[in-house]
Formats: structure tokens, C-alpha cells, sequence
């Protein structure tokens, strides 16, 4: 199974997977971490690190970021440097709940690189105009 | 000839935990509501028929055009026609169907929201004395009544 790490300002990860579980129900293999004012990067770039020796079955790690121009995806792609060569990663900056659904319900079928294009296609259908949608 | 493949009392119908979860558990082609207020309702039957998955057909009656539809004209064992789900608010529609000869065998209480004069059940499921009759002449009269929110819970037979 492939391994998902969430990473953001704040809450809103921990917080975006809780409220993904009550869609879903309980998930395994998925960690998420928050970056608060005051927290030193070094350190949450550690805590990634030993997140995906942790999670990594063999069939990779798809990690999720906030926003691409912030510290949370900055800190994901450099910590990227002190893995150990043979773990497989992607990484997808502006995490939906379409996404992150889309993410847990497809990660046992298909391979990591398929995940990532699943998962920016359904983060990005996921956006609608509501009222065009429902009219 | 409809076939289906689950019963449950949700009352807010169509939502993330049908579309994600039960839709894809069950094979589901169909969704049949019965809600005499949803049926009169085209704004509310719009909205939630959009809610359905896109290769979802979805259909919405009332308690009696639901009897008429239902009764002797579905199956739980055909292969060859539709994988429904039958979705309905409340369990006053239920007993509606069932005594008028719709012959249910098993129903899930997925979700009834707390209210006026409803007592906790289980965790999401809160019923009336009223309501609590209806399930239990449904498991008297040999109904498998089983709680159960999501395809990854455990199923939790009801008896009293």
C-alpha cells in the first residue's frame, strides 16, 4: 500500500484527514504534520523523513502539501535529499478532500505515479462553480 | 426487475459515505429514494440527484409510487438487472413499504440525526418510542435490522 503524508500551516491537515475519516472511516499508513509559529523546519523536515521510513511499504509515499509557495512544501522537497535512495515519492502541493479522498480510496490499486495523476485530476475536477454545478 | 443490493434509513439520502463508500462496496447502478417530501420537492430533488455519482442513475418517489414500483417487482438473487439501493429518510416510510407487501429482508439504520422526542440508539442513530416500535416489529416479523455507517464498520444486528 502506498504510504500518504500529509504536510501543512497549521491544523488543517490533521484536521482535513479527520474530517476525510468520517466520510471514509478509520485509515492506516497516512501521517500528517503541522507547521506552527515557533516550530524550527529542520525539525519537521526530520519528522518527515522518519514518517516515510515508517510508512513506506515498498510501494512508495505520496506526500501532500499546502500551498507550493509556502515553508510546508519547501521543507517536504528538501527533506527529500536525506532519504535513502530507493524509496519512491511524489509530492502535490494544494491538498482538497477530493483529492485526499480520491488518494485513500485508490492507493491499494494502482502505482504510486498513477496515484499522483489520479490525484491531481480529481483535486483539480474537484473544484466547481456550485451553482453551475447543480443548475 | 430490480435487485436490491441495500436498504438503508439515512436521512440525509445521497452524502459523502453513499457516493465514496457504499456505492462502490455495493456495485450499485441505481439509487432509488422513496420521501414523499423529497418527491414533491423539485428544487430538493434536483440538488440531490446532482449529489449522486455522474454513472449513477438515481430515482425519486413517493411512498405510494414506490409501492407500486417495488411490490413483487424486485429481487434479491438476479444477476442480470440493476444493483439498487433503496435509500429512505425515515423509518415511518419504511414501515409504509413493508406493510403495503414491499418485502424487505434486511435494512440498515446508517443515520437518524437527533430531534425532538428521539433518544440515542448507537452513535449516530437516534429514534423516537415510536420508531423503536417499527424496528422492533421489523426483527419480530424476521427483518435482519443491522446498524452499521460504513462498509469498513462491523455490522451490529439489532434485537430487543
Amino acid at each position: 500500500m502506498i504510504g500518504i503524508i500529509i504536510v501543512t500551516h497549521g491544523n488543517f491537515g490533521s484536521e482535513l484527514l479527520k474530517s476525510t475519516e468520517l466520510i471514509i472511516g478509520k485509515q492506516k499508513g497516512i501521517m500528517a504534520f503541522g507547521l506552527f509559529p515557533g516550530d524550527s523546519v529542520d525539525k519537521l523536515k526530520c519528522d518527515i523523513v522518519k514518517a516515510v521510513e515508517q510508512l513506506d511499504e515498498g510501494d512508495g509515499i505520496l506526500v501532500f502539501v499546502d500551498i507550493f509557495n509556502g515553508s510546508a512544501a519547501s521543507t517536504a522537497i528538501i527533506s527529500s535529499r536525506d532519504l535513502k535512495g530507493e524509496t519512491k515519492i511524489e509530492y502535490i502541493a494544494g491538498i482538497n478532500m477530493p483529492m485526499l479522498l480520491e488518494a485513500l480510496m485508490a492507493r491499494e490499486s494502482c502505482d504510486l505515479s498513477s496515484l499522483k495523476n489520479l490525484c491531481l485530476e480529481k483535486g483539480i475536477s474537484g473544484i466547481k462553480d456550485l451553482r453551475k454545478w447543480f443548475f | 426487475m430490480i435487485k436490491i443490493v441495500l436498504t438503508r434509513i439515512d436521512d440525509r439520502l445521497i452524502h459523502g459515505q453513499i457516493t465514496a463508500c457504499w456505492v462502490k462496496h455495493t456495485q450499485a447502478q441505481k439509487i432509488i429514494i422513496v420521501d414523499d417530501e423529497v418527491s414533491r420537492d423539485p428544487f430538493l430533488s434536483k440538488v440531490i440527484k446532482k449529489a449522486a455519482p455522474s454513472d449513477i442513475e438515481t430515482l425519486i418517489y413517493s411512498t405510494e409510487d414506490a409501492i407500486k414500483v417495488l411490490k413483487d417487482n424486485f429481487t434479491e438473487n438476479e444477476t442480470d438487472c440493476d444493483k439498487t439501493i433503496l435509500l429512505l429518510k425515515n423509518l415511518r416510510t419504511l414501515q409504509s413499504l413493508i406493510i403495503n407487501g414491499v418485502k424487505l429482508k434486511e435494512v440498515n439504520i446508517g443515520g437518524i440525526s437527533a430531534g425532538p422526542g428521539r433518544r440515542l440508539l448507537s452513535k449516530n442513530i437516534f429514534v423516537s418510542a415510536e420508531e423503536r416500535e417499527v424496528l422492533k416489529n421489523l426483527v419480530r416479523e424476521g427483518v435482519y435490522v443491522y446498524l452499521q455507517v460504513l462498509p469498513s464498520d462491523p455490522a451490529i444486528a439489532l434485537s430487543f
